[in-house]
């Protein structure tokens, strides 16, 4: 009986020790309620005083001073900046984030994306120019980032938002300039890829088809080895299929996916098209 | 099939006679009490999965099988009622067999007018645990396979591009309705199992026969005993309110209250439904074979 006690207690012992170290876990927990105290701001910061929010950045300041090798220290950094956009506090925001840019200045993701912050809060102050060169910046300085990748297409989409056509198209054909160089100075990484396939995306934008189905050819051809091209033939069908109304091509090529692609499940599909192909 | 009937009278007496039962019988809550802290122990370990070092030895099965994300808080206590579920499935077929036969071994003391005696409970139980752990692993079975099928099925369904069933939508099908189905699984499941224990503990039968008696028992008072099942599960549903609310409430709140849900479902499982049922129906049957 005594030593069963023995081994209960010591159960109990390691199972209370478990939640008793500053761990991980209670570091997630401390962020969670810095969170929680931030996403009242951000829910309504019309209704928030500004009391409350210098609080929110004094624990989420705080948070970071005690982790500052923690993940969630970066994410608390760039609540503050967010915090501060959401009460309109912009110089603030941007000395912040460009803190963060000088802080971690050797993780190119993380600068794209307080750059990008940058430029956010300049565009929300309607100071486009200001915005657009924090976006040029991007675009130079992290080209191989996600949102140096995303970048030049937002900004086209900007211009089409705003009805400005001719700054839409410029900005279009900037973007595939810009991915093509990105392309020819990664050959045949994943990145070049993204940027090809980009590339066909801004063409399908102006309308351009047939230099869609070139670039698309193109990523085929260079991609061939690495990925399964079933789904860009489709694509290519279906541009041949609906933009161009070339039946002889949009068979040709579905003739292609079933005989280069004999196990995809779109052979089922393809299939169904070539025989109402055949009855047209 | 004079005793198809569900009287009133007799799920009164049957009640008032358990109600009476359970105030001068503390013993019959030890093996509930056993369950109660087996089952708050484990939901101990469950919480502290995330941190070291439990996190070196659970960690991987909880990131294989769910994802990182349940490691990290708050999430883990999303998923905290799964597992605690899963683990109280366990526990009841591994330990629950046994106690339960003891707990139907005290009610029969208890109606024959001896003096219960956990010793006495345990021995008997012991000797017929592999019959009881088999009924039980059926009943747990039997809940668990339709708790995936219904929801698995309705998901398939959606996927395939329906928007509706039955003029009802996604949400509330995946919601309300299917607690709703699955309540009413349980209450049926555990109906048709419930006699087969107090025959098997009782009547000192081999297994199928202890199995057919208990169905034909069943059968012949089957408004009855689904009334005595029905009844106590009723305050169940208190708990699959505040489990469908789970994002709610730790929204409104603190993400610990998923723990003090769990808590306060194993505390009313285990000091409510369970014992009254079982003692009610034990009762009952006990009431017929002496033809009372």
């Amino acid at each position: 009986m005594k030593s069963f006690t023995y081994l209960i207690t010591l159960i109990l012992t390691c199972v209370f020790l478990a939640g008793c170290g500053n761990d991980q876990y209670s570091i997630e927990k401390q962020y969670y309620w810095a969170q929680k105290r931030a996403a009242k701001i951000f829910k309504n910061p019309a209704a928030s005083p500004p009391r409350e929010l210098e609080k929110v950045v004094g624990i989420l300041n705080n948070f970071i001073r005690n982790y500052p090798k923690n993940k969630l220290a970066l994410q608390a950094e760039f609540d503050i900046a967010r915090l501060y956009i959401t009460k309109e506090e912009y110089d603030k925001a941007r000395l912040q984030l460009r803190s963060i840019v000088n802080k971690y200045n050797e993780l190119k993701d993380i600068c794209a994306e307080a750059t990008f912050l940058i430029g956010n809060s300049y565009q929300i102050e309607d100071k486009w120019n200001l915005a657009l060169e924090q976006y040029k910046k991007i675009m130079q300085d992290y080209p191989a980032t996600l949102r140096g990748l995303d970048i030049p297409v937002y900004i086209a989409q900007y211009y089409k938002i705003k009805y400005q056509p001719d700054k839409m198209l410029a900005a279009f054909y900037e973007a595939i300039n810009h991915y093509k160089g990105l392309a020819l100075k990664y050959p045949k990484s994943v990145l070049a890829y993204q940027a090809e396939m980009l590339v066909s995306s801004c063409y399908a934008a102006l309308k351009d088809w047939n230099n869609v189905i070139n670039s698309l050819n193109t990523v085929i051809e260079n991609y061939k080895d690495k990925i399964k091209a079933d789904g860009i033939l489709m694509q290519i069908a279906f541009i041949y299929s609906k933009e161009l109304k070339d039946k002889a091509k949009e068979k040709e090529i579905l003739e292609r996916l079933i005989r280069d692609y004999p196990k995809s499940k779109l052979v089922k599909r393809a299939t169904v098209l070539l025989e109402e192909l055949e009855k047209r | 099939m004079a005793s198809q009937e569900t009287s009133f009278p007799v799920v009164k007496k049957v009640y008032r006679d358990s109600f009476l039962f359970l105030k001068n019988t503390p013993i019959f809550f030890y093996p509930y009490l056993i369950l109660i802290f087996l089952e708050v122990f484990s939901l101990l370990v469950l919480f502290l999965i995330p941190r070291a070092p439990l996190n070196t030895i659970l960690g991987p099965i909880i990131r294989v099988k769910w994802g990182e994300r349940f490691l990290h808080y708050p999430f883990n206590f999303l998923l905290l009622p799964k597992l605690a579920s899963y683990t109280r499935m366990v526990l009841t077929v591994v330990f629950g067999s046994l106690l339960t036969g003891i707990a139907v071994s005290i009610a029969t003391d208890g109606f024959n007018n001896k003096k219960p005696k956990l010793g006495r409970s345990f021995i008997v139980s012991v000797k017929k645990y592999i019959f009881i752990f088999i009924v039980i692993s059926l009943i747990n079975f039997a809940w668990f396979f339709i708790g995936k099928f219904i929801p698995n099925s309705l998901t398939k369904y959606f996927i395939a591009g329906h928007t509706r069933l039955l003029f009802i939508n996604y949400k509330l099908w995946q919601g309300p309705i299917v607690a709703g189905i699955n309540f009413l699984f349980a209450i049926i499941i555990q109906s048709l199992f419930i006699y087969i224990i107090p025959v098997f503990i009782i009547e000192n039968k081999k297994f199928f026969p202890s199995i057919i008696s208990a169905l034909r028992f069943f059968a012949l008072h089957l408004k009855t005993t689904l009334t005595f099942v029905l009844l106590p599960m009723l305050t169940y549903i208190v708990i699959i309110v505040l489990n469908y609310n789970n994002l709610f409430l730790m929204e409104k709140f603190f993400p610990e209250i998923i723990l003090l849900v769990i808590l306060l479902s194993t505390l009313l499982i285990n000091l409510v439904i369970d014992p009254l049922i079982t003692a009610s129906t034990t009762l009952f049957y006990l009431n017929r074979r002496e033809g009372k």
